[in-house]
């Protein structure tokens, strides 16, 4: 629903219509006055906490823990470069999960959260191929290799901008949002594909460090300042796609009353 | 705790850090302004809009 159109007083499509029974379940959350409401008090307490634990993570890792007795100290490059790839996967199962909000039940929400995930996701995407170029070439002597876990990331970043400019391609913002919808829904098959990369193919990335099931081969002084770090960025993602969504409602918000206003001085 | 003037491969490290530093506080920055400008022009269009644009109901 275009709210431009649709909006005749100060209050949304969704806020206009008297109370109604609150439902246990994400749609009540989806109200753009009850996120606004909600996001703005929880804010805070995403942002400092980001803060927070990615200067402790970082400090840690820069400073305190040990080099690596093999890549020297260009290994606590590691403690963003694993965040900004845990963040642009996990940002992209975001983004994908509001489109299939999007596609099943329309909520105009859903699209701006999927329309603000899409640049810090991206971003986040292009710091790890950046940082991750920036690792490989003391310790591998290349800036890039057509590797499998590096190009399913690329994809990854070009996926990104793929959502970025087609939601931005049509004049008519809900298709424009439907035709991202589904490009955002066929690219979750690359999440898989990267995780798997290193184990499904013979790389010159390294296989994985860090196993839910405790398999992990590293030493704790390194993954205790990767866990703050990669904690601290995840919350910085939420505050940062949270105020972004903000704003973007109350854009839309005013978008509303500046054509309300318009129809009624014609 | 070690001096990282000392590190070695330090340019690349310093790059990696300052591109991660450089991106966190430009999305912030942008965020925060993008914030602050459309509360300002929601309370320009609507005095009765307040508290961030929330609507009092």
């Amino acid at each position: 629903m275009d709210y431009s159109t649709a909006i005749s007083d100060r209050k949304l499509p969704e806020e206009r219509s008297g109370p109604k029974p609150q439902r246990r379940s994400l749609h009540r959350f989806a109200n753009p006055g009850r996120f606004l409401r909600l996001a703005a008090r929880v804010q805070p307490w995403i942002t400092w906490p980001a803060l927070a634990l990615t200067a402790a993570g970082l400090f840690w890792g820069l400073f305190l823990s040990p080099a690596d007795y093999q890549q020297g100290d260009a290994v606590r490059i590691m403690y963003i470069h694993v965040p900004c790839a845990w963040l642009a996967m996990a940002g992209y199962s975001g983004l994908a999960f509001a489109s299939f909000m999007s596609l099943v039940w329309r909520h105009p929400l859903a699209d701006m959260a999927a329309a603000e995930i899409g640049p810090v996701g991206a971003a986040a995407s292009a710091l790890c191929l950046a940082t991750g170029s920036l690792w490989g070439k003391p310790m591998w002597g290349a800036w890039w290799v057509w590797d499998a876990r590096l190009t399913s990331m690329l994809v990854l970043f070009f996926l990104y901008c793929g959502h970025i400019m087609l939601i931005r391609a049509f004049d008519d913002t809900e298709r424009g949002a439907r035709a991202g919808a589904i490009l955002a829904m066929v690219g979750v098959v690359n999440l898989p594909i990267i995780h798997f990369s290193v184990q499904w193919w013979n790389t010159l990335h390294q296989g994985n460090s860090i196993g839910l099931t405790g398999s992990n081969t590293m030493d704790g002084r390194m993954l205790w300042p990767l866990f703050l770090s990669a904690l601290g960025c995840t919350f910085g993602f939420a505050a940062l796609v949270s105020a972004r969504l903000r704003a973007a409602v109350m854009e839309r918000r005013l978008r509303g009353l500046l054509m309300a206003q318009a129809e009624r001085a014609a | 705790m070690t001096n990282p003037l000392h590190y070695d491969h330090l340019p690349y490290i310093a790059g990696a850090y300052g591109l991660f530093f450089g991106a966190t506080i430009w999305f912030t920055l942008a965020a925060r302004n993008r914030l602050a400008s459309v509360t300002r022009r929601l309370r320009a269009a609507d005095p009765r809009a307040k508290n961030n644009g929330v609507s009092p109901s």
